[in-house]
């Protein structure tokens, strides 16, 4: 790989806090849902946009409603990737 | 009197001197003159004809003793200033309750007193052709002005005068446009916080229901139904059935095979929003394209002392009223066309939708499963659906004639007047100190009521007032959809009947800023580079390039950014000028994996998603002693597979990292999982075995059924091929060289 390489990750949502109070605070809600959430410093989180109503969903249920900006990116198929299967067929 | 001015293409008035003559020069045929000489007897030459529309016909007409329905043709011709279309005079004589008219208008042509005129530009019209034809309603119809002169000296006469519903008395309290806004609003602003649950066979669930219908207002009823509410009640369960499927049709609410549930905030605004017309004439269009409910089961509900119901008429998933959607719009197109301002009889009004078009109805509802009657379909329409849509407005009059009229707003979305009053919404609402916003119903926009729905919870409806409450959590789920204070305050204020205390507009600040204190960009690009400095110089041009867009770009560190809109293409244009990696959260995962040691694997971090990374740190321990920046090592671990994936956990990790090794996942490391992860497969290694193949299967098959065969196969490996017993090679040679076998060099494969 080039050593300066710019990557562009599509597909996802941020989640930009005011203070890394709010951060652990967010993180601690939307802990239980096992979620694909990577932390970047203090303040943002960044989470494929296809997980971001459930996380709505949760903050909300704890009396939390963010600001919601932009819309969501349109997705081709639904995406089941890493959805774990039940069965074992090996 | 009713009817509405009519568009006439033709100058109007009754047909004077000059235009007939003009008209006999140009727009009818000789056989035209023979014809209304003949009707007036009168000698057939042109000057004789033409003479008649000045001096009067030979003998006038007897007003009084003409049978009803023809003296109605001259009234209403009378009433139009001697000139009407023919078609027009048919459906409001229909509307008057005259009946079928076509024959009557006919007859009165043939006797010459009232004349089809030529079309505008028409050249040697024939009158016995129109007549044969019928095509007489597709013209103007006029009377001399003689005989007009004479209509207008009689227009007092009661033989003349149709009749009209001047005593009729309105519904007490109709429905109205207004109310069923309210419902719509009400409906989708409870649902979008607790979703209507869903029986198996699509009928709302009854528990779930009454959550959102305490606040409903049944048509013709005064304020909520509250404490009234009872769902076994047929006919409320009816109404909030129509409200859902109505909303379903506008696009506010969505369903799935569970439950109902709103859809976004958008569709909302978009409907409320939008100009008072373009509203009327969405709402119109939605109750004609009704599929979860229908009206003849509807009216029948109602007329059925039952309580025990269909409910296949109430299920959200039951299409009951999709085949009726086109049968529906030809009985709103024929109110559009009867284009009536005042009251009509009912029965009259039913009768015009069977006489204009007297088959459709019949093939379209025959089609149908239970082929109901087009009379009864046409009546469930007009007093079911257009009532409960508050397109129509049922009254009364002497002798219990029922009547119907266009509701202002229902002739606006019908295209007929776009005359409804504006409101004046000045003053329209209270704040309170207390944070509730009392709402006078009779004055307020919708777009008023939208944005408390939005912001607020709705407390109470009484007759014409409603009363939201606001608190940190309805208010912070507003701002969520899109509202803000700055516009929240001055909405209160211009609606207001008094300023908004200031101790509320202080908590609807706070509340924003503990509302802002999260904000979630839904849809956008990540950027990483793992040279700060050229980054900056990446990110400074980017910030230069979306200064004139809704894009931002958003610096998250020395090495990260985020873009808000993916779709820009200033992002492309900078992954075009530098090297650069697109990866795709919702697309397929990146090839990332490199395996180098038994379960051990590397990655660049910079290759690597965010699913990926988060996947990897739950199944993997990382080694940080043999790890660089650009190239993390890990391990797997078993037993941190099998706590991420507790069931399947080998056809899971195999399903995980496959599509993110280059080639696949290598066999050997599949193998070796396999054996990590607890059924290691058993193998059996044997060593000095002499192997005999044949060539073919028969000389094999000969070979197994010697006498000395079991004691010289060790095991059969295949069809052809034999493992032999080690003390037993000098026998088998023995039988080859008896048998001539012939030695190859080669082993031969299974065939």
């Amino acid at each position: 790989m080039a050593e300066d390489v710019l990557v562009i990750h599509r597909g996802l949502a941020l989640m930009l806090c005011e203070d890394a109070a709010i951060l652990e605070e967010t993180l601690r809600a939307i802990e239980p849902l096992s979620l694909h959430v990577r932390r970047l410093g203090d303040r943002a989180l960044l989470v494929p946009a296809d997980e971001i109503d459930g996380i709505l969903e949760t903050l909300e249920d704890e009396g939390t409603f963010p600001r919601l900006v932009g819309s969501p990116p349109e997705v081709d198929a639904p995406d089941s990737r890493d959805e774990p299967v039940a069965e074992e067929a090996l | 009197m009713n009817g509405r001015p009519e568009r006439s293409r033709s100058s109007g008035g009754p047909l004077t001197r000059s235009e007939f003559n003009r008209l006999l020069d140009r727009g009818y045929c000789d056989a035209s003159h023979r014809f209304f000489a003949r009707a007036w007897d009168v000698e057939e030459d042109l000057e004789s004809v033409a003479a008649v529309a000045e001096d009067g016909l030979k003998t006038e007409i007897d007003l009084v003793a003409l049978e009803p329905t023809a003296r109605a043709v001259f009234g209403m011709i009378a009433e139009r200033r001697g000139r009407v279309r023919g078609e027009n005079l048919r459906r409001d004589l229909l509307l008057r309750g005259f009946g079928e008219s076509r024959s009557t208008i006919r007859n009165l042509i043939v006797r010459g007193w009232i004349i089809a005129l030529p079309n505008p530009g028409e050249h040697a019209c024939n009158l016995n052709s129109v007549l044969e034809q019928e095509t007489f309603l597709q013209r103007d119809l006029a009377v001399l002005e003689s005989t007009f002169n004479r209509l207008d000296e009689l227009d007092d006469d009661d033989a003349l005068d149709a009749p009209a519903w001047t005593q009729a008395k309105a519904d007490d309290r109709p429905a109205t446009s207004e109310d069923l806004e309210l419902n719509l609003l009400h409906l989708c602003a409870l649902i979008r916080r607790d979703p209507l649950k869903l029986n198996k066979d699509g009928t709302p669930n009854r528990r779930s229901l009454g959550r959102v219908a305490r606040g409903i207002n049944m048509p013709g009823s005064r304020g909520e139904v509250a404490e009234d509410l009872d769902l076994h009640d047929a006919e409320q369960f009816d109404y909030l059935t129509f409200v859902v499927s109505l909303a379903r049709e506008l696009q506010l609410l969505k369903n799935d095979s569970e439950s109902i549930c709103r859809t976004d905030d958008e569709a909302l605004r978009r409907f409320f929003h939008s100009d008072g017309a373009e509203r009327d004439r969405r709402l119109l269009d939605g109750v004609q394209r009704l599929r979860f409910w229908n009206e003849i089961d509807s009216l029948r509900l109602s007329r059925s002392a039952s309580r025990n119901v269909d409910e296949d008429h109430f299920s959200q998933s039951e299409s009951t009223g999709q085949p009726l959607i086109g049968a529906r719009g030809f009985v709103i197109s024929v109110l559009r066309r009867a284009r009536f301002a005042d009251w009509v009889a009912l029965d009259a009004l039913a009768q015009l939708c069977t006489q204009l078009d007297r088959h459709y109805l019949d093939r379209t509802l025959c089609q149908l499963p239970r082929k109901p009657d087009p009379n009864e379909f046409i009546h469930a329409v007009l007093e079911r659906t257009l009532v409960w849509s508050a397109i129509l407005e049922l009254g009364e009059a002497e002798g219990d004639q029922r009547l119907a009229r266009l509701s202002s707003r229902g002739a606006r979305a019908l295209g007929i007047d776009d005359d409804v009053p504006e409101r004046d919404s000045e003053g329209c609402l209270i704040v309170q100190p207390n944070f509730e916003v009392m709402v006078f119903l009779d004055n307020a926009p919708v777009t008023v009521l939208h944005e408390l729905y939005r912001v607020g919870e709705r407390r109470k409806l009484s007759d014409r007032v409603a009363t939201f409450q606001l608190v940190a959590e309805s208010v912070q789920r507003g701002y969520a959809l899109g509202a803000d204070a700055e516009s929240l305050i001055e909405l209160l204020q211009a609606h207001g009947h008094a300023p908004v205390p200031d101790a509320v507009a202080f908590q609807l600040n706070d509340w924003e800023r503990v509302h802002r204190r999260l904000t979630i960009h839904l849809g956008g690009a990540a950027l990483r580079h793992p040279e700060p400095e050229r980054f900056d110089l990446i990110c400074g041009q980017l910030e230069h390039d979306l200064r004139d867009s809704n894009a931002e770009l958003i610096r998250l560190g020395a090495r990260d950014a985020f873009v808000t809109d993916a779709t820009e293409e200033a992002l492309h244009r900078a992954a075009d000028a530098h090297s650069s990696l697109l990866l795709d959260a919702l697309g397929p995962p990146p090839r990332c994996f490199y395996f180098v040691d038994p379960l051990v694997l590397m990655l660049d971090p910079y290759e690597c998603d965010v699913t990926t990374r988060v996947e990897l740190n739950q199944i993997a321990s990382p080694l940080p002693d043999e790890s660089s920046p650009r190239a993390q090592f890990f391990e797997l671990s078993p037993e941190l597979i099998k706590e991420r994936f507790p069931e399947a956990p080998l056809r899971n990790i195999c399903k995980f990292l496959d599509p993110r090794c280059d080639g696949g996942l290598p066999a050997a490391q599949s193998l070796r999982l396999q054996s990590e992860l607890g059924n290691a497969p058993a193998v059996h290694l044997e060593s000095q075995v002499t192997v005999l193949s044949f060539e073919d299967l028969d000389a094999a098959e000969r070979f197994r059924n010697l006498s000395e065969a079991p004691d010289l196969i060790a095991r059969r490996l295949g069809p052809t091929t034999f493992a032999i017993v080690v003390d037993q090679i000098e026998i088998l040679d023995e039988i080859i060289d008896e048998l001539h076998l012939k030695r190859s060099p080669e082993h031969f494969e299974e065939t």
